[in-house]
């Protein structure tokens, strides 16, 4: 099944009251970004040089998985490769089988969102509880987040008091943001001091060093961690950086970009397993290495995560994230989905005014908006265009019904139809009237009246 | 083929062609006035801070600032308060509940008021984090200027697990309203000596 | 110099007086140009749906009704835009190359060239200024808000001259307008929903006229503000610089 945008963001923003509310909220993170990053001196440097080692790193990725590897093993560490999804998935299952574990605490990780971790481990019988309070309230809700930092940006504060009024029985009608967070700590505190194993996604891995970085607010990750024996960091083969020095760019800009916080709380280096414990980290391809392949796309792994695009996004911001039907939503999602399935989410790339905020705020400097442009092409030449766009050309006849259209499409296909396929011309106009009224056909001067005007 | 193969050769095959130049660069290290934007750091992380000039002062400061905490933990042996026997407990879950934890901070970061901890190198890792209230001690002339410098003054350190912890725990997963005290600690003081006594040997010092 | 004005198609059928404006303003900075006949369009809307393999005849028409011109001046920054950076698909001739360097939105071009010359002119209005996302972030006319140093539109610096003007700044002066082209049509609600929020937020603050160097954005702006009767006029900057009475 095609993902539906249109439908889905109509849907979404006809909600007047709530879409605003969304809007709002996301640009309040973009309004303390813009601060955070005025408070660095030459934030555009520091995007230039992030750049240069993402694209360094990403286009060396072989060695430096390599060496990652080899320096990790000699911390101890145990370092497994998932070709997809599924072998990560199994991989994590038989890691805890051979511990018999029974609960395993996760902090946040889109990566075990895109290999849908969850589901696959609850088929095993074993217990997972998301950590992060906005995972833990979509977990509760049976939804996906719609954010990748703010999974439950989408829900109002009356809704995760009423959900927890009813699975944790707190106080009905009680919605205040700081009574809630408690009464999610009470309840996570209980799944902490009970879990037997912990995983973690990873914001950078170090190939000089073996280690892995992790960025929480919440403490979540590092909780888990060290209250349990075994840890677990499932990390995207993208993530590993060449070395220690150059978490000092990242980790500048990473939370001012997601946030507008100058530095996570936590931000943690998960080197060597504690005593008696156990350390794996899983390197997951997923279609990552053949994202490589592509010319010009290739740059999209640049990504850090932060979700800048997503709070600056105009659209985004109007549609909420569960209208891209992916776990990564918003323009960076866009350019993400089509490497998947060009036509289940050819929709995406068209969602977006090519207004180019994303490719701005983008820390890493990936022009999402330029790979938005070519995502069109690529899908125009395959012959996938949406059916949104399809129908829209099927409209057509309904023109004529329509003089004023008519007079236009005529004036203006006297000289242009040659040159323009007709779905151009005529799909154009059938939805514009519906909330804008049609701009009016003028005479213009002829050329001779031209050459005169403005001569005294 | 392993799948450790497999995405290796797919990889070579994807970068033929590709090959971005590292460049170099150097940075310019903020030494200006350092303490007071550290300061400044940290109220904006809501973490409070106190300046003190001598251990047996701070057990008056901690005593005052956390009235009744019955269970702690306290890993500074120069400060008298004595907490928890960590050599008879073997699981970290029997910390718990855990009112306060005293721990040492390497060195502090001024541009976000980040603290380097040595995480692995406390009798127990969860120490900082199971606490509802943290207090880390720092030396007042231990602070650098970024995070550029943060990473140089660790690199080649040897650790099993480090962190830098910047505040309270927080969240705004709700309506992105800050509620301060997510999972971990729910209040933070920094204790700052603004005497060089504490010295800590942890790091490489940069001339 | 050999100069070629350009009059986007959608300015010819519908804004006739904005390309009369621009003519008349030329002539008083005594800037020579021609107007090539049988202008079409750049071609711009088939290649954002993801038809540039269909608009390559569009092109190329574009390069042969230009293509001898030293300099095009075009009344549009995104159109402009499209041409300097999507006729990078065709064949590099000479021509190809030259209309690409020499290509420019003739509000910044003017900008550029003229900034002190400009007429004396009178706009007592309350004024919100709208650069387009093509000139802002493509072409890099002003500072966007997004890049870490103060932000600023290029528009500012041509009408702050004019004594009786006075210029509003929005709380999200640099939003896109939700036109995007075939955007509009597609996802029609948000395209509607975006403008209709530039347009509140211009109403709250007493705004009179909406001023851009984009008609395009204007003409989507406009086709809400009509549907909604909202009091607020939208100006292309070449009328206000031209002194053309609201």
């Amino acid at each position: 099944m095609e993902v539906d945008f249109k439908n889905k963001s109509r849907d979404f923003v006809s909600d007047v009251q709530r879409s605003k509310w969304h809007d709002t909220a996301l640009w309040f993170v973009r309004s303390k970004r813009d601060v955070a990053v005025m408070n660095v001196d030459n934030w555009e440097e520091l995007r230039n040089q992030a750049s240069n080692i993402k694209e360094h790193c990403i286009s060396n990725l072989d060695k430096y998985l390599i060496e990652f590897e080899a320096n990790a093993k000699k911390n101890g560490v145990y370092i497994h490769w998932a070709i997809d999804g599924d072998e990560h998935n199994e991989i994590v299952g038989k890691i805890l089988k051979s511990h018999n574990i029974k609960k395993l605490v996760k902090s946040k990780s889109m990566l075990t969102e895109e290999c849908e971790l969850n589901p696959y481990l609850e088929k095993q019988g074993i217990e997972v509880i998301d950590t992060d309070l906005g995972e833990r309230i979509i977990q509760m809700r049976n939804e996906t987040p719609s954010h990748i930092v703010l999974p439950a940006i989408h829900i109002k504060k009356e809704e995760v008091s009423e959900l927890f009024a009813e699975k944790w029985n707190t106080e009905k009608g009680n919605n205040d943001p700081e009574y809630l967070t408690y009464q999610a700590r009470m309840s996570l505190r209980k799944d902490f001091l009970s879990a037997d194993a912990a995983l973690t996604g990873v914001n950078f891995a170090i190939a000089e060093t073996g280690e892995v970085v992790v960025c929480t607010n919440e403490g979540n990750a590092d909780l888990g961690v060290n209250i349990t024996n075994l840890q677990i960091h499932s990390m995207g083969l993208e993530k590993v950086i060449p070395k220690r020095k150059h978490l000092g760019v990242f980790t500048r800009m990473l939370a001012r970009s997601a946030t507008g916080q100058a530095i996570t709380v936590y931000t943690s280096h998960f080197k060597k397993p504690k005593l008696q414990g156990e350390m794996h980290v899983i390197i997951v391809d997923n279609g990552r290495s053949e994202r490589l392949k592509k010319d010009y796309f290739w740059t999209s792994l640049k990504c850090i995560r932060c979700g800048a695009c997503m709070n600056t996004c105009p659209i985004y911001r109007r549609s909420g994230g569960h209208s891209y039907g992916y776990t990564i939503p918003g323009p960076i999602g866009a350019i993400l989905t089509p490497n998947i399935d060009l036509k289940k989410y050819s929709d995406l790339p068209f969602a977006s005014t090519l207004c180019g905020s994303c490719s701005d705020v983008c820390p890493v400097k990936i022009d999402i908006h330029n790979q938005l442009y070519k995502w069109r092409q690529e899908i125009g030449k395959n012959n996938v265009l949406p059916k949104t766009k399809s129908v829209a050309m099927g409209i057509a006849g309904k023109i004529l019904e329509k003089p004023k259209l008519f007079k236009f499409v005529f004036k203006i296909g006297r000289i242009t139809l040659k040159i323009l396929p007709d779905f151009i011309i005529y799909n154009k106009w059938n939805n514009w009237g519906k909330a804008r009224t049609m701009p009016e056909i003028k005479k213009r001067k002829n050329d001779k009246q031209r050459k005169n005007i403005g001569k005294y | 083929m392993t799948s450790k193969e497999k995405i290796l050769e797919n990889i070579k095959l994807s970068t033929v062609n590709k090959n971005v130049i590292l460049d170099d660069v150097e940075y310019l290290y903020d030494k200006k006035d350092l303490s007071v934007k550290f300061k400044n750091a940290l109220k904006s992380v809501s973490a409070e801070f106190l300046i003190f000039s001598n251990y047996d002062e701070t057990v008056e400061i901690i005593n005052s600032y956390f009235p009744n905490q019955k269970r702690c933990i306290n890993t500074i042996k120069e400060i008298n308060i004595s907490g928890l026997d960590l050599s008879k407990i073997n699981n970290p879950t029997d910390f718990h509940p855990l009112d306060l934890s005293i721990i040492k901070g390497d060195f502090a970061v001024a541009e976000n008021g980040a603290i380097w901890i040595n995480t692995g190198d406390l009798p127990d890792r969860t120490i900082p984090f199971l606490c509802e209230n943290l207090i880390i001690i720092i030396d007042g002339h231990n602070i650098v200027g970024d995070m550029h410098e943060a990473y140089h003054k660790t690199d080649g350190i040897d650790y099993s697990y480090g962190t830098f912890i910047t505040g309270p725990s927080k969240t705004a997963d709700i309506e992105q309203t800050l509620v301060v005290g997510a999972q971990g600690p729910r209040k933070m003081l920094v204790l700052i000596s603004e005497n060089s006594f504490y010295k800590n040997t942890n790091t490489k010092q940069i001339p | 110099m050999k100069i070629a004005l350009s009059i986007p198609c959608f300015i010819e059928e519908f804004y006739p007086e904005v390309a009369d404006s621009a003519i008349k303003l030329m002539r008083k900075l005594g800037i020579e140009f021609e107007i090539p006949k049988g202008q079409t369009c750049c071609g711009q809307p088939l290649a954002n749906s993801g038809y540039e393999h269909k608009a390559i005849g569009a092109y190329h028409h574009y390069v042969k009704t230009f293509g001898d011109y030293e300099q095009t001046l075009m009344i549009s920054g995104s159109c402009s835009y499209h041409i300097k950076e999507h006729y990078d698909v065709i064949e590099q001739t000479g021509k190809v190359i030259r209309l690409r360097k020499n290509i420019r939105d003739l509000t910044e071009y003017i900008m550029s060239v003229y900034i002190g010359k400009l007429p004396k002119v009178h706009f007592p209005h309350k004024v919100a200024l709208h650069t387009g996302c093509h000139s802002l972030r493509g072409m890099r006319f002003g500072v966007s808000s997004e890049l870490g140093i103060p932000t600023k539109s290029f528009l500012t610096s041509l009408v702050e001259h004019i004594e009786d003007i006075e210029i509003i700044t929005l709380d999200r002066p640099d939003e896109c307008c939700g036109f995007g082209g075939t955007f509009s049509v597609y996802y029609d609600e948000i395209s509607v929903r975006m403008g209709s929020d530039k347009l509140d937020d211009a109403v709250s603050k007493g705004v009179e006229v909406l001023v851009s160097n984009d008609m395009s954005c204007l003409m989507h702006l406009d086709g809400i503000i009509k549907k909604r009767n909202l009091p607020l006029k939208v100006r292309h900057i070449m009328q206000v610089l031209n002194g053309d009475k609201l």
